[in-house]
């Protein structure tokens, strides 16, 4: 039988006569065993608490127990430790449980930055118009133009007249690549499915620092 | 009856160098005696079998053994004694391990007691009491592993921590703010 199993026995008044008092002997003449046995102490005032000693060894640990008086102060350690331990665990789950809703929340480093903007159909003059103004910052890896119901589109850059992009819609979106597009008036036609010019969207896109 | 002064120090100097030390480890061997062989009043038949042993030892009694087997000698003579009286044990001892936490003046207590311990003592208890079941035993192997002890050692290091916790919280509820300096002066 190991150390721990005979100790545990001897505080819970299961060995025979002759198996206790060779426990005695040994808890009088070794500090050592002193400790190891006081630790196992420890350990059934904790599992008492915790209600984790099974009815038969309970009912003889409350044996022990009303022998000690004392001991209470032990119990009520036992629990104000394992109540703080509890807390403890479900802090650190608490924080867990944000750590992960942080990581599924944010913005990820490496994913692109996506600028999405609903432009009104229309021209854009100058004098008393309202421009339409699409500010692009510096981390913008996409910039989508939302169009409205059409099939496909064209973006010509107004200073030099140029055709920069013509694509198909996408649910109404047209998708252009941030870096391709310099500051400047833009103006971006729609077209049916069969190539009819149905509306222009005219704005100015402006490169922020 | 109480020990004379001159019966107390006889006691004493039978117990050699460090007496006060060899005196508490004497008395803790006691409890447990005592409390094993479910005797009622464990504590006061621990003063009994000391004082007992202590005016044999003055008287001038031949001591062929150390004088711990010498006291378990007595110890086993007063429990035979003990066993012949009627015993009323009453305690509802589920009641007061239920004993409401949030309202137990010890709880600050406990709090302060465990910022004066050394930090690696102190998050090891933590540790120790922080998971239940089977996440426990699997919590209590690895701080073991990490602390290069077996399970059984682990358990005997902590106790050694609680020990001291015991100590330093039934100090601090008392009012002596010794018990946590009597902590941080202590090895663990």
């Amino acid at each position: 039988m190991s150390s721990e199993k005979l100790v545990r026995q001897y505080l819970l008044g299961e060995l025979s006569e002759e198996d206790r008092e060779a426990v005695e002997d040994r808890l009088f003449g070794d500090a050592d065993f002193l400790e190891e046995v006081e630790a196992a102490e420890t350990t059934l005032m904790d599992e008492y608490v915790a209600g984790e000693l099974p009815g038969p060894e309970k009912k003889r640990w409350e044996g022990y127990l009303a022998a000690h008086p004392k001991s209470r102060d032990r119990l009520a350690l036992s629990r104000l430790l394992q109540v703080r331990g509890r807390k403890s665990r479900l802090w650190w789950l608490a924080v867990a449980a944000a750590v992960l809703a942080l990581f599924f929340f944010m913005p990820k480093k490496d994913a692109p930055v996506v600028l999405a903007v609903a432009l009104e159909a229309g021209a854009l003059r100058s004098g008393t118009e309202k421009v339409q103004v699409v500010s692009v910052k510096p981390d913008v890896r996409f910039v989508r133009l939302r169009l409205g119901a059409g099939a496909r589109a064209t973006l010509r850059f107004v200073d030099s007249g140029r055709i920069v992009a013509s694509s198909a819609l996408v649910d109404g979106y047209l998708e252009l690549e941030a870096a391709g597009l310099q500051a400047g008036d833009y103006v971006a036609t729609v077209m049916d499915g069969q190539g009819e010019e149905i509306a222009d969207f005219v704005f100015r896109l402006a490169r922020l620092p | 009856m109480a020990l004379s002064s001159q019966e107390w120090n006889s006691f004493l100097a039978a117990l050699g160098p460090e007496p006060g030390e060899r005196y508490e480890q004497l008395r803790r061997r006691l409890v447990v005696f005592f409390a094993a062989r479910r005797c009622a009043a464990a504590e006061d038949l621990v003063d009994v079998s000391l004082d007992r042993a202590a005016k044999r030892i003055a008287e001038g009694v031949q001591l062929e053994v150390s004088v711990e087997s010498y006291v378990l000698g007595v110890a086993r003579n007063v429990a035979r004694e003990e066993w012949k009286k009627p015993v009323v044990v009453e305690m509802d001892w589920g009641r007061v391990a239920a004993v409401p936490v949030d309202s137990d003046p010890r709880v600050e207590c406990l709090e302060e007691c465990l910022k004066a311990l050394p930090e690696e003592s102190r998050k090891s208890i933590e540790r120790f009491y922080e998971s239940t079941g089977a996440a426990k035993i699997r919590g209590r192997q690895e701080l073991a592993a990490e602390l290069g002890l077996d399970v059984n050692a682990l358990r005997v290091r902590m106790h050694r921590v609680r020990a001291k916790l015991e100590i330093c919280v039934g100090e601090c509820c008392d009012g002596n703010e010794e018990g946590k300096g009597a902590i941080s002066k202590r090895e663990f």
